[in-house]
């Protein structure tokens, strides 16, 4: 037979396993338990407004702040993992292989309770404790990020700025770090998703009705009802939150070829 | 595409087999559980006084080994031959490792002993405590032994066997606090740690100050570990629990309340193994009628 004849045969056989798949599951699967036992309505109009009013926005504050801590401290560490002094490139680079290398469970709870009962030192602030250790996470992540959209700007660009008359800091600040994170921006978002994730963990600080954040939400829900609905309600609002962010990398990525 | 019957074939075909899956799934009839009260075979002796206490074994009833065993076959088990347990490991004194590792704690030696009047191995599972009833009605275990209050709500949920023990709930602060947090009065404006999915949990926010703010952790450990971090003030959880805590480091905690709620300890399997809750309460009377149970409750919670 002609190749193209083959390569047609194999696309439908291909179509027609993947379907019959597809069928069997549908078949062998039994909706009214799924439909009670995951999508119950009643269990889910139960769950709003908290779950938005409070839990959501809870793990949106928990991420606000992480984020904006890490960028900070990204930013700092970044600098000196490229800074000419040796020992600020080791305990940067130091820093950033412990906190890369460590789940973030290990690093909340290392904040949350070795810190206090150690060093008697308390973070402040109902979302302190969260919002640092995601912070000093994300920091070890971006940090490299950084470091990259750094070296990628053209060394013209500080030599041009240097020969200006600019010290190194103004050339930085000014010049390069600016274009560097235009460039960054897409892997920037991404970390600002999974933060958002991590942000499923902080339930072993111990929770209060007023911190109390998705993930948990969900679970007590699911424990106090033995449905799992509330555990779709919350994927579904986990989705509504992390699903713009992702599109809206791939718009600025356009834009950056555009604009390129 | 020139040729568009394929795909159009295969399309409708697939859009039919869907559509006869959907008409065509009955609805599960759920079995009934049974929710059947079974007679109790130990007189509860719980007194308002204590706040932890063994369940009478006074009138404890013996039955033997053979019915047990007739029981325990007729009985729905995860594993044959093996009483799979859910536990909240650690929970000491009722189940926690020893400095060797080893299980141990007063849940643990009392089901080890009924366990051999059913003639089965036993086997304990980690569960979290705000998941257990969930993980049993999942079918992840036979039973619920994890020093668990028998409430109504609970009832409606699992089915418990007879009480085992009498608990009531209170209030543990640091040595230093011992004068400020004498009641639970006192914590207004303050953090109160309680463990997910506890009857201590229900009981502080139901009677917490004004002002206080409660705090839920998942495990016991994390309430100890908070409260020398300093994250809460006090933890309000079963006295047996709190006085075990305070009796390890009595230079650390004290329990400065009490609060008698009556609590009863139980044993949960699901609604419709009434099989194997027969065999425990069976189980249990043999127990209690051959003096064991007095010589483990004596270990870990002296004469009583």
């Amino acid at each position: 037979m002609s190749r193209r004849t083959r390569t047609r045969l194999i696309r439908y056989g291909v179509s027609a396993v993947t379907l019959a798949v597809l069928a069997l599951i549908a078949l062998n699967a039994d909706w009214t338990k799924l439909q009670e036992s995951f999508f119950d309505p009643e269990i889910f109009a139960d769950l709003f407004p908290q779950i938005i009013t409070v839990a959501a926005r809870n793990t949106l504050i928990f991420s606000f702040f992480g984020f904006t801590g890490g960028l900070a401290l990204g930013l700092v560490l970044a600098l000196m993992r490229l800074s000419t002094i040796r020992p600020y490139r080791w305990a940067a680079a130091i820093y950033i292989e412990v906190f890369r290398g460590l789940p973030a469970l290990i690093t909340i709870v290392l904040i949350g309770y070795v810190l206090p009962i150690a060093l008697q030192v308390r973070v402040p602030g109902i979302y302190g404790p969260g919002s640092l250790a995601l912070a000093l996470v994300t920091g070890a992540y971006l940090a490299e990020t950084i470091r990259a959209g750094i070296e990628a700007v053209p060394k013209g660009q500080m030599e041009a700025a240097r020969s200006l008359g600019m010290g190194y800091g103004r050339a930085m600040i000014s010049i390069v770090i600016p274009q560097a994170f235009r460039v960054i921006l897409p892997p920037l978002t991404n970390e600002f998703v999974l933060l958002i994730k991590d942000t499923s963990l902080l339930f072993v600080l111990g929770t209060t009705e007023e911190t109390i954040e998705l993930a948990k939400y969900g679970r007590d829900a699911v424990n106090d009802t033995f449905n799992g609905t509330p555990l779709m309600a919350v994927a579904l609002v986990y989705l509504i939150i992390t699903i713009p962010l992702t599109q809206l990398v791939a718009v600025l990525e356009r834009r950056n070829k555009r604009a390129l | 595409m020139r040729n568009r019957t394929m795909p159009l074939l295969l399309a409708a075909t697939s859009l039919f087999l869907v559509a006869g899956a959907c008409s065509s799934s009955e609805p599960e009839t759920s079995t009934g559980g049974g929710g059947s009260s079974t007679t109790t075979t130990t007189a509860a002796s719980s007194t308002d006084t204590m706040a932890e206490g063994p369940v009478g074994t006074a009138q404890a009833t013996e039955t033997p080994v053979s019915e047990i065993e007739a029981m325990v076959a007729d009985a729905t088990l995860v594993t044959d031959g093996t009483l799979t347990i859910c536990s909240d490991i650690p929970y000491a004194p009722f189940e926690f490792e020893d400095d060797n590792n080893e299980l141990t704690g007063f849940d643990v030696e009392l089901v080890d002993a009924m366990a051999e009047e059913m003639n089965l191995q036993t086997e304990f599972l980690t569960t979290p405590f705000d998941g257990i009833i969930p993980a049993l009605v999942a079918g992840n275990c036979d039973a619920i032994v994890s020093a668990t209050t028998i409430t109504d709500e609970r009832s409606e949920q699992v089915l418990f066997s007879d009480p085992y023990f009498d608990a009531d709930q209170s209030l543990l602060v640091t040595a230093e606090n011992e004068g400020t947090y004498a009641s639970l009065d006192d914590l207004g404006g303050k953090n109160i740690g309680v463990q997910s999915g506890t009857t201590g949990a229900d009981y502080a926010e139901e009677n917490k100050p004004e002002g206080a703010t409660i705090r839920e952790y998942q495990g016991a450990d994390d309430l100890f570990a908070a409260i020398v971090a300093g994250d809460v003030d006090a933890i309000l959880q079963d006295f047996p629990v709190n006085a075990y805590r305070a009796l390890q480091n009595s230079d650390q905690f004290v329990v400065t309340e009490t609060f008698p709620t009556g609590e009863q300890y139980g044993m949960a399997v699901t609604l419709e193994n009434t099989n194997l809750a027969d065999a425990l309460n069976a189980a249990l009377g043999n127990v209690q009628a051959a003096g064991t149970y007095d010589e483990i409750y004596a270990t870990w919670f002296g004469e009583s």
